[in-house]
């Protein structure tokens, strides 16, 4: 009862937010290529997904997600473990990590998919190329925050390096690491997207360009944005319950 | 001399080797790059020994080292030059035989109490099963079987102490290094601890080293007393305990207690009585001027400066 109670506001604001679309498209009167009621993004994200195009489409897209982001979230955490323990790899590694953060990933999106092809390889590799940053800074800075006294713990029982990491630092940093990878799987649905955008055969993103380009179907690209936000969301979601079980309540 | 009469107890580990010293310390010297260049001596010549089954007590101003020098005891910190020696055997690193109470609990916040106290058997590679029951034992030693499934946050500071007692026990060591264990529970709570820490070191056949700013603890508790000098610290006293044993609560309100007080205060340099003495700093004072110049601000320096240095 609750929990019902605290979701009131969140279906108010989607009502809400429904009804102001509606209003804006009746009084403005836009055709359907520009910007389609509510009620006929909802008929169109129906039929697409009782047709079966959105769900072969979001299976392509979940894959991409789901492997891009395993990819750079172990990259990410290794990267960000070595940065945390040894400061010359920092100041070596550092300039470059930001400056590869810093260049657009949808600049680099159709160089990568010249070089690793325009299937699933290339998605993978901008996935987590996208994923890893905010992966491994979490790391370090989850590791270097890690309460020295538990670590000198750890040397008073005879705990090897080993040992210190797996049974003090790594639990202890958990909450931040994947802090980091909740930031990076709503991130890993956009690098799939794009890397789609930027080319491939299949996937929402691709669906996306299609509907745009070659069908016109504007309540199509709606139902298709939709179904990318819903991906996210759902992932966030899924995240956010492994947290709560892998950390649970801590004082 | 009531402690010799107890090296001979019967369940001691030392009763047959009673030749070498539990603990011995010859010309401990230890030593801090600053960050400023040069170096800051924390330690300086400190000498002394502790018999198997004693229990010592070592006292001083903040700042002067205490807990320190317990972390070159305990293999936690290397020595500029001396030798540290635990039954015979040279220390170069944590040794087994060494059960660590710190100032705080230390407990693995994502661990239940039983959990906590068998982190020291899990990481000796105990099976599991095992570890749990030893783990068991040791909470129901402390009094704490009824919270194993704790967590630490649910416990209050006493119960956290209990556990870091029992999780130094784990693993049966002959030497307890105590680094003031008690310093953050209330006046009463403290004081059934000291009656309990007897009890346990009656039955655990430890020898005990522990590092306090209570005085009257330090005469309850130990055989004899060390005092040391602001830094760098040494050793310039020691006082015997003029409590006889077995000791219980009663023993709290001694009035031999208040006299060897007196005496201990006197070496800390604050009697008041004599007039050469009037121009020295009281411990209080010292602690101040030495925060001032070991730690760049920070109101809990007068540990932490230890602490900090001990971990840099």
């Amino acid at each position: 009862m609750k929990r019902l109670r605290s979701l009131l506001p969140v279906v108010f604001g989607g009502l809400a937010f429904l009804g102001l679309w509606a209003a804006i498209v009746w009084i403005g009167d836009y055709p359907d290529f520009i910007l389609p009621g509510p009620g006929q993004v909802l008929g169109r994200f129906a039929t697409a997904w009782l047709d079966g195009t959105l769900l072969e489409h979001t299976v392509v897209t979940l894959l991409e997600v789901l492997l891009g982001f395993t990819v750079g979230a172990i990259v990410g955490l290794a990267v960000g473990a070595l940065l945390a323990r040894s400061r010359r790899a920092g100041m070596v590694l550092s300039p470059y990590l930001v400056a590869a953060q810093s260049t657009p990933i949808l600049a680099l999106a159709p160089l990568l998919v010249i070089w690793f092809g325009d299937g699933l390889l290339s998605k993978i590799v901008i996935c987590s190329l996208i994923v890893f940053f905010p992966v491994a800074v979490s790391t370090t800075v989850a590791l270097r925050g890690v309460d020295r006294r538990l670590i000198e713990l750890g040397r008073s029982l005879r705990a090897t390096r080993r040992q210190v990491l797996s049974t003090i630092e790594l639990p202890a940093a958990l909450p931040g690491i994947l802090g980091g990878m909740r930031v990076g799987v709503t991130l890993a649905v956009v690098g799939a997207i794009i890397s789609e955008w930027a080319g491939a055969q299949a996937g929402l993103g691709w669906l996306l360009n299609i509907a745009r380009g070659s069908s016109f179907d504007t309540p199509l690209m709606f139902a298709t944005l939709l179904t990318i936000a819903l991906l996210g969301v759902a992932l966030y979601g899924v995240m956010a319950l492994v947290e709560r079980r892998l950390v649970g309540v801590r004082g | 001399m009531a402690v010799r009469e107890r090296i001979g107890h019967p369940d001691s580990p030392a009763s047959g080797v009673a030749a070498s010293p539990a603990v011995l310390l010859e010309g401990v010297r230890v030593e801090f790059p600053q960050a400023a260049g040069g170096r800051l001596i924390a330690l300086d010549d400190v000498a002394f020994e502790v018999a198997p089954r004693e229990v010592v007590a070592i006292i001083g101003p903040n700042g002067c080292g205490k807990s320190t020098l317990l972390r070159v005891v305990g293999g936690l910190l290397p020595s500029a030059s001396g030798t540290v020696s635990l039954d015979g055997r040279r220390v170069d690193g944590p040794d087994p035989a060494v059960g660590f109470v710190f100032q705080e609990p230390r407990l693995l916040p994502w661990r239940d109490t039983l959990d906590n106290v068998a982190f020291p058997l899990e990481l000796a590679g105990m099976a599991t099963d095992e570890r749990r029951r030893r783990a068991g034992e040791l909470l129901r030693q402390v009094g704490l079987d009824r919270f194993a499934s704790y967590r630490p946050h649910q416990l209050s500071g006493g119960m956290r102490q209990r556990a870091a007692i029992a999780r130094a026990l784990a693993l049966g060591p002959s030497i307890l290094l105590l680094d003031e264990p008690f310093s953050a529970l209330d006046a009463l709570t403290r004081e059934r601890f000291n009656v309990e820490l007897l009890k346990l070191w009656d039955r655990t056949a430890s020898t005990i080293l522990l590092v306090t700013h209570s005085i009257r603890e330090a005469i309850f508790l130990a055989d004899r007393v060390l005092v040391l000098s602001p830094r760098p610290g040494r050793v310039i006293a020691e006082v015997r305990s003029p409590l006889r044993r077995p000791r219980s609560a009663r023993d709290l309100d001694d009035s031999s207690i208040a006299e060897a007080a007196i005496e201990i205060r006197h070496h800390l340099g604050f009697s008041g009585e004599e007039g050469d003495r009037a121009s020295e700093l009281t411990t209080d004072e010292a602690v101040l001027l030495h925060e001032a110049a070991v730690t760049p601000g920070g109101s809990d320096a007068a540990t932490g400066s230890d602490d900090m240095a001990a971990l840099s």
